[in-house]
């Protein structure tokens, strides 16, 4: 008789990497379709770009590299999507091919593939296209050939150029429901947080980075708020405008640049959250999360260190084994 | 700790709706979730039902009440030899010689059975030592005249006490050594396994007996012993001076020693210790009040179509435990709990005293693992009982770094399995730390000599330089 024969665990539970990938997705698609009932074709042309143009590069690259395809996992899909979401609608077809190419191919492949790139491969590729050619990413710029009912100037720019005193027009009501100039995804604050929700009580990710970062945001522009109410806007408005929401619930929690000890992510969460909020008051770009969480990427080694040390076990003599 | 559980149906009951999840195809693990008078589509609820029942409900201890029933008496037993040497042993242990139950054949080498030697055997061709010795079973049974009955062992003194258990085939050191406390474990180490419990429901005189024969070998402090929560409450009024019960989770971990023992030790004190389980504390009360040796063990045995619990006698082959069970090819039979327990190749291996249970798993429920890229995520660094960084230890001990993991505290590893368990990657984690431990060890020797080599270098150097100096 022919007996399987394996070295131990003999269970498995049944998560696995490709299901974790489709719960981001799922969780992406009250954002995805809020974007499109928004900019109409506009988000479709971009997003499927974006999304394609993903998908054909990790293709592409798996095959120049000599390595198995991956493409069925659905984490090229997810950086595609992601980057689609980042994106204005107006931006050329070009500027979100290379994006999307850039995500791939020096977010994540280069670094060995999935899972082991130190920094999110979505924030990789979109930071070199803001450096590059920031105009197309001018959410202001770009949605002024449309009408959308909306008020067009990105409220964050508003809040950089003019102080409080400007943005106190906006009401939180409309920004939560997305009645803002943002990034097509990002601006949909609550069908991000819907989404959120649904990848917490999946425990695809853990409460710790949404938490902390969120706490780490009110907390920093609380205190300039209380500091000086009439050049720094309140905390919920920063809570609720650029590509916070994203980045708490998507962005920051990519799992091989952020740490994975409970303590550590508290820590990187927070410390996204202060950096955000101090971009935005004294950076040159309107919005810091992006900067913040790349940068909070970088400590992601050191602050895996903050961790309980294991405990030695005690040895029982007396029996032999 | 994630299972993809599946609505399996809904049933409706005076107004209340049951919702029957599955987890694995045929294990039967269903659990009902009621949701009274719900107004709502109850599809809507239940990923948040469904994480309250899930949190970790496979990793849960059976701690239900299983009978034992007799194995039938086998043919012929194996029995593992332990320091085999061929010619003295041969010279011994020849062919056709009656042996007694519980006689010493070896030093620390015991026969289970009343027979005749049928001489030594390797168990298939794949393995070419000799390392078991088969025994032929006969009807009679006769139990080895040095072992005798002690009722009133409290009045013995404790040594002598010791070298009739050892006579006994229990198998504790030839010494004493002063303990703090003593431990006795009746949680089962893994799920699915129904041994300890079951005989602490069976015997619970015994056990108690037993417990005051500990105290008086060991002469320590404290003897604390450690029950499932189901059962707490069923032992409990029995603890007297010195003698305490411990409740204990009953989920997949904290039945393991190490693990028991370090959870206890902050709430007991314990510096030093002594751990034994409940069948061989069992074993060590009937050894001296009865006179009979260690010679049955009790095995949980699982398949598809159900769990049973047997006496069997130690060396009894599987094959013979198993004959009413229906086993195929590319199924797999477990010696162990589907987390630690190994994998049996061949159906002539026997049970030995370490076997808790038999699982057999059907061929389409065999979890595969593979060498996939690990994903970063740190659901193993959360499982794991010990604190390991296991994501690391992992891609370190993939691409031979070794001396990195013996940096991590690598030796904690109690090769639980949660991490291979829980990885979404499928990665065969234990394989790569086991790999890594084994290659550490190595590893580590090697510096050992390195570094008494550069000593004595350095020695004969100090010397060449002083007898210089002598001379100038």
């Amino acid at each position: 008789m022919k007996l399987v024969v394996s070295s131990p665990p003999h269970w498995r539970v049944k998560l696995r990497e490709s299901n974790i990938h489709r719960d981001f997705i799922i969780a992406l698609l009250p954002a995805l379709i809020f974007a499109v009932y928004t900019y109409g074709m506009f988000a479709v042309r971009v997003i499927s770009l974006a999304a394609a143009a993903a998908l054909l590069s990790d293709v592409l690259i798996r095959k120049l590299f000599r390595k198995p395809a991956t493409f069925t996992d659905g984490s090229a899909l997810l950086i595609g999507l992601l980057f689609g979401l980042l994106m204005p609608p107006g931006v050329p077809y070009w500027v979100v091919i290379i994006g999307a190419f850039l995500c791939i191919f020096i977010g994540k492949e280069i670094f060995g593939g999935l899972g082991s790139s130190p920094l999110n491969p979505v924030l990789v590729g979109w930071t070199i296209i803001a450096i590059s050619w920031p105009a197309y990413v001018n959410f202001s710029l770009s949605t002024a050939h449309y009408n959308l009912g909306l008020d067009f100037q990105y409220p964050l720019i508003m809040l950089k150029n003019g102080g409080a005193g400007f943005v106190s027009d906006f009401r939180l009501i409309d920004l939560l429901l997305g009645k803002q100039v943002g990034g097509m995804g990002a601006a949909a604050v609550l069908f991000l947080l819907a989404g959120g929700l649904y990848l917490l009580l999946r425990r695809v990710v853990t409460w710790e980075i949404p938490l902390s970062f969120a706490a780490g945001v009110l907390i920093m522009s609380g205190i300039f708020w209380a500091a000086n109410s009439e050049v720094y806007a309140n905390p919920l408005f920063h809570l609720l405008t650029g590509n916070v929401m994203i980045g708490i619930f998507f962005l920051s929690t990519d799992y091989s640049s952020s740490p994975f000890n409970k303590w550590s992510m508290v820590a990187f969460g927070l410390g996204c959250g202060f950096l955000t909020v101090i971009f935005r008051a004294w950076g040159i770009e309107p919005d810091g999360v992006i900067f913040a969480i790349l940068i909070m990427n970088l400590f992601t080694p050191l602050l895996d260190k903050l961790k309980k040390q294991p405990r030695p076990l005690q040895v029982s003599y007396m029996e032999k084994r | 700790m994630m299972t993809a559980w599946r609505i399996a149906k809904y049933v409706t009951k005076k107004n209340k709706r049951f919702i029957w999840l599955y987890s694995r195809k045929n294990l039967t693990r269903r659990w009902a979730w009621t949701i009274s008078n719900a107004p709502f589509n109850t599809a809507m609820y239940w990923p948040i039902g469904a994480i309250k029942i899930m949190k970790g409900q496979e990793l849960l201890l059976k701690c239900e009440t299983k009978e034992i029933a007799d194995a039938p008496q086998p043919a012929e037993v194996l029995l593992p030899l332990r320091d085999f040497d061929i010619k003295k042993d041969k010279k011994k242990l020849k062919e056709d010689l009656p042996v007694k139950t519980g006689q010493q054949l070896k030093p620390g080498f015991f026969s289970t059975v009343t027979g005749t030697i049928k001489g030594f055997g390797p168990l298939t061709p794949a393995v070419a030592e000799p390392i078991y010795l088969r025994i032929a079973v006969s009807d009679s049974e006769e139990i080895d005249p040095l072992l005798q009955a002690e009722p009133d062992f409290l009045e013995q003194e404790p040594q002598a006490l010791l070298e009739k258990l050892n006579r006994a085939n229990l198998g504790f050191c030839e010494e004493l050594q002063p303990v703090d406390t003593v431990v006795v474990s009746a949680v089962d180490e893994e799920p699915l396994i129904m041994v300890y419990g079951q005989l602490l429901r069976e015997n619970k005189e015994r056990v108690f007996a037993g417990l005051r024969l500990l105290k008086h070998l060991t002469s320590a402090q404290k003897v604390v012993l450690a029950v499932p929560q189901p059962l707490y409450s069923f032992v409990s009024g029995a603890a007297a001076d010195g003698i305490e019960v411990h409740s204990v989770v009953p989920r997949y971990p904290n039945g393991l020693p190490e693990i028991l023992i370090r959870d206890m030790a902050a709430a007991y004190n314990v510096d030093s210790h002594l751990f034994l389980n409940v069948e061989k504390l069992l074993a060590a009360a009937a050894a001296l009040t009865d006179g009979k040796p260690f010679s049955h063990k009790v095995v949980t045995v699982i398949d598809k179509q159900g769990a049973g619990n047997y006496r069997v006698r130690i060396g009894t082959p599987l094959a013979e435990l198993l004959k009413d069970r229906r086993i195929k090819d590319n199924d797999k039979v477990i010696i162990g709990g589907p987390f630690r327990g190994s994998t049996c190749f061949d159906l002539s291996m026997p049970v030995t005293a370490a076997t808790d249970c038999i699982y057999i798993q059907d061929e389409n429920e065999v979890a595969f693992f593979h060498n996939n890229q690990c994903l970063n995520c740190g659901r193993c660094v959360r499982a794991c009982p010990v604190d390991l960084d296991v994501n690391l230890l992992g891609r370190y001990a993939e691409f031979a770094i070794f001396d990195q993991c013996l940096e991590m505290d690598l030796k904690n590893c109690i090769e639980c399995g949660l991490c291979a368990y829980v990885c979404p990657s499928g990665r065969s984690l234990v394989q790569l730390l086991r790999l890594a431990k084994s290659e550490g060890e190595k590893l580590e020797s090697e510096l050992e000599k390195e570094a008494v080599n550069v000593l004595e270098d350095k020695q004969e150097e100090n010397k060449e330089e002083k007898d210089g100096e002598r001379l100038s």
